[in-house]
Formats: C-alpha cells, sequence, structure tokens
C-alpha cells in the first residue's frame, strides 16, 4: 500500500474508514515511518480532545428548563383554548349577521306603508279640469270613500259622486 | 403540571454500547414528540453538557451559553413531533442547537458565518493565538492544557473536534448536523486536528505526549 494521505490519514484517526481500508494502513503503518509519525501526531489530538469531558452545566439546569417548558405549555394551553374557542365566536358573529339580512330582506319585502306602491286613478269621461289630490290616505282626502294613492277626478266624476 | 426530576436516571447507569444509546435517545425522542414530558426531561438530562459544550464550541466561552443551551432544548421541544427519526437524535438535536447559536450571534451583531467555509481560514488565524507562558502550564492537568487549547482554536476546528471526538458523529452524521458537505466534513477535521496537534506538541510536556 502506498502512503497514506492526509485526508487517509484523518479517515483512520477518525474511525471513518471502511474496514478492509483500515486494516491495510494499519499494517502499512508498522512499515513507514513518516505515517507512522504523521498518525501519532493526529491520533494524539483525537485521543486528548476525546479525554477531556464536556463543561457541565448546573445541577438542577433540567429541572428549570423543565419548568420553563411546564410554564410555557400552560400559556400556550391558555391561547389554544381560545383558539379553539374562536370557531365558535365566529360562527355565532356570522350567524347573527345572516338574521339581520334576513330580517332586512322580510321587511323590504312586505313593505312599509310609505314605500307602497301607489295606484293612479284617472275617471275622464270627457272633458274636465283634472284635480291633482296628493293626498296619499283617505283620511287626508277632502271627501269621504277615498281610497290609497294618487288619484285624478274630473269634475263630472266629482259631480256624478261615484263615492270617491 | 409539577415536574419534580428525571424519572427513570437508573437506565443512564447502565453500561450501553453506541448503537443502543442512540436506539434509547431516538425511543425517547419518539415518547417526547407524542407528549411524554418525562421522556424529555430524560433527553434533556443525557444531553445538556453536550448541547452545552457544543454551544461553547460554536460561541467560544460565553455567559450566555446555559441560556443558549436551554433555548435550544425549548426550540427542540417544540419540534420534535416534526422527528422523524430517519436519522439519529443527537445529530438532529445538534443541527437545531446550531440554528440556535446561528440566531444568537446574529442577534448580537457577530459574524454568523464562523460555521461557514469562507470563514474558516480567516477565523483559524485569528484564533491561532501563541501558547499560554510555559510556567503556567506546568501547573494545570494536562486534561485542563487540553481543554484550553481546544478553546483557542477557531469555531469551525472546535465544532468538528468535538463533534468526531467526543460525540465520535461519523462523516455523515457531521454533514448532517452542520449542513455541510462531506467533503467538508473531511477536510475541517483534518485541518483541527493538524491544528490541535501542533497546539498541543507547543504546550504538552513531552511525557505527556504518549
Amino acid at each position: 500500500m502506498k502512503c497514506l494521505n492526509d485526508l487517509e490519514m484523518t479517515d483512520l484517526v477518525s474511525g471513518n474508514m471502511p474496514g478492509p481500508e483500515t486494516a491495510a494502513a494499519e499494517e502499512h503503518l508498522r512499515d513507514c515511518a513518516a505515517c507512522r509519525a504523521g498518525y501519532s501526531a493526529l491520533s494524539l489530538a483525537a485521543r486528548s480532545a476525546a479525554a477531556a469531558s464536556p463543561a457541565p452545566l448546573p445541577e438542577d439546569f433540567t429541572v428549570r428548563l423543565m419548568a420553563r417548558i411546564a410554564e410555557e405549555e400552560a400559556v400556550h394551553a391558555t391561547s389554544g383554548a381560545a383558539m379553539s374557542s374562536r370557531p365558535f365566536v365566529w360562527k355565532l358573529s356570522f350567524a347573527v349577521c345572516a338574521l339581520m339580512v334576513l330580517v332586512a330582506a322580510l321587511l323590504r319585502l312586505g313593505g312599509a306603508p310609505d314605500s307602497a306602491s301607489f295606484e293612479n286613478i284617472y275617471l275622464t269621461d270627457g272633458p274636465a279640469t283634472q284635480i291633482r289630490l296628493t293626498a296619499r290616505t283617505c283620511s287626508e282626502l277632502p271627501w269621504q270613500g277615498a281610497g290609497p294613492g294618487e288619484i285624478y277626478l274630473s269634475d263630472s266624476c266629482r259631480m256624478a259622486g261615484c263615492g270617491l | 403540571m409539577v415536574y419534580t426530576g428525571p424519572l427513570s436516571m437508573k437506565t443512564r447507569t447502565l453500561p450501553m454500547d453506541k448503537s443502543q444509546a442512540k436506539s434509547r435517545e431516538n425511543d425517547l425522542a419518539k415518547l417526547a414528540g407524542a407528549g411524554d414530558f418525562h421522556a424529555f426531561s430524560e433527553l434533556a438530562e443525557i444531553f445538556k453538557d453536550r448541547l452545552h459544550q457544543f454551544i461553547l464550541c460554536i460561541i467560544g466561552p460565553d455567559r450566555e451559553a446555559e441560556d443558549l443551551t436551554q433555548e435550544a432544548f425549548i426550540r427542540i421541544y417544540k419540534a420534535l413531533p416534526s422527528f422523524r427519526g430517519d436519522c439519529a437524535f443527537s445529530t438532529w438535536a445538534y443541527a437545531v442547537t446550531r440554528n440556535v447559536c446561528r440566531g444568537a450571534l446574529r442577534k448580537r451583531g457577530r459574524e454568523a458565518d464562523i460555521l461557514e467555509d469562507a470563514g474558516e481560514e480567516r477565523l483559524a488565524r485569528a484564533a491561532d493565538r501563541a501558547p499560554l507562558p510555559g510556567e503556567l502550564l506546568g501547573r494545570m492537568e494536562t486534561a485542563a492544557i487540553v481543554r484550553t487549547e481546544i478553546e483557542a482554536l477557531s469555531p469551525i476546528h472546535r465544532t468538528v473536534i468535538f463533534l468526531s471526538c467526543w460525540e465520535k458523529l461519523s462523516y455523515e452524521e457531521m454533514a448532517r448536523a452542520l449542513d455541510i458537505p462531506m467533503g467538508t466534513v473531511r477536510s475541517r477535521l483534518h485541518n483541527a486536528l493538524a491544528a490541535l496537534s501542533a497546539r498541543l506538541r507547543k504546550a504538552l510536556p513531552e511525557e505527556n505526549r504518549s
């Protein structure tokens, strides 16, 4: 086997070299002083780093962490409940709006007295001077028996006493 | 909900090989993702020092490292339902933690490219401080010397050394955790080990180098 390059040396030191290649590399190291020196240097660094234990956190770290998570969960649960009730509020609002539109539509269809269409009655049995009555209800008419609406009466009609 | 501490501490005292430990961690992660509060507390107990160390590797010695560790765990807790289990939990947790660190560095206005390729050479040069005076090192334990020399490396080098040498992650797992190609992991690890080796050669007494 030829000498190991830097990356192959790193593969070997870090345990990332495939098994068969590792065996061949180790055999080569026994015979090659230059490769052995390179391997020893990297290996020392790797072993030293492996032996240096991580800086420990305080003993109560996990307890404090879990307390904070529980606290955040509680807040989340509260806001989650509000979120889950929101669709009901939306549905209720929609129902109220729909009801209001329906009532408005019904009122419009039923018609208010003032907005009713007026009948135009023309009673003309000959040349006459039309009298335009602007009264809209019977009670406003100057004579009895008149129906609602805009009414045009001629003099002859009035004299005939048709009842209006 | 009242939390009184991890319930199944004894499970960690049993000797487990690496694959058993990873399998156990993934099982706990799935339980925690399904809402098991105590499973998550056990995960936190297992990973707290490891994530803290990973954060220290990225941001360097920092008083806020503990707060960031807590932030990382909270981010992990929230993201757990999305953990599919197609990689080791540790790999996934390191990836989440790395993003937390990036966010923190951005907030502070520090360069978040300390984990990017472009910054490697520059930061390696900047971090290449002179070894501590010999008489001071003479009084320090070997482990303390090693820790000091690791701290003097660049964040990129510290991170790959931690993940490879201490966490024993494979190239593939490191690539996932750091979101970089495997070839980059390989070359970074070589550069990091070579840099640490050079520093230790100067700092460690001859008899402690075996």
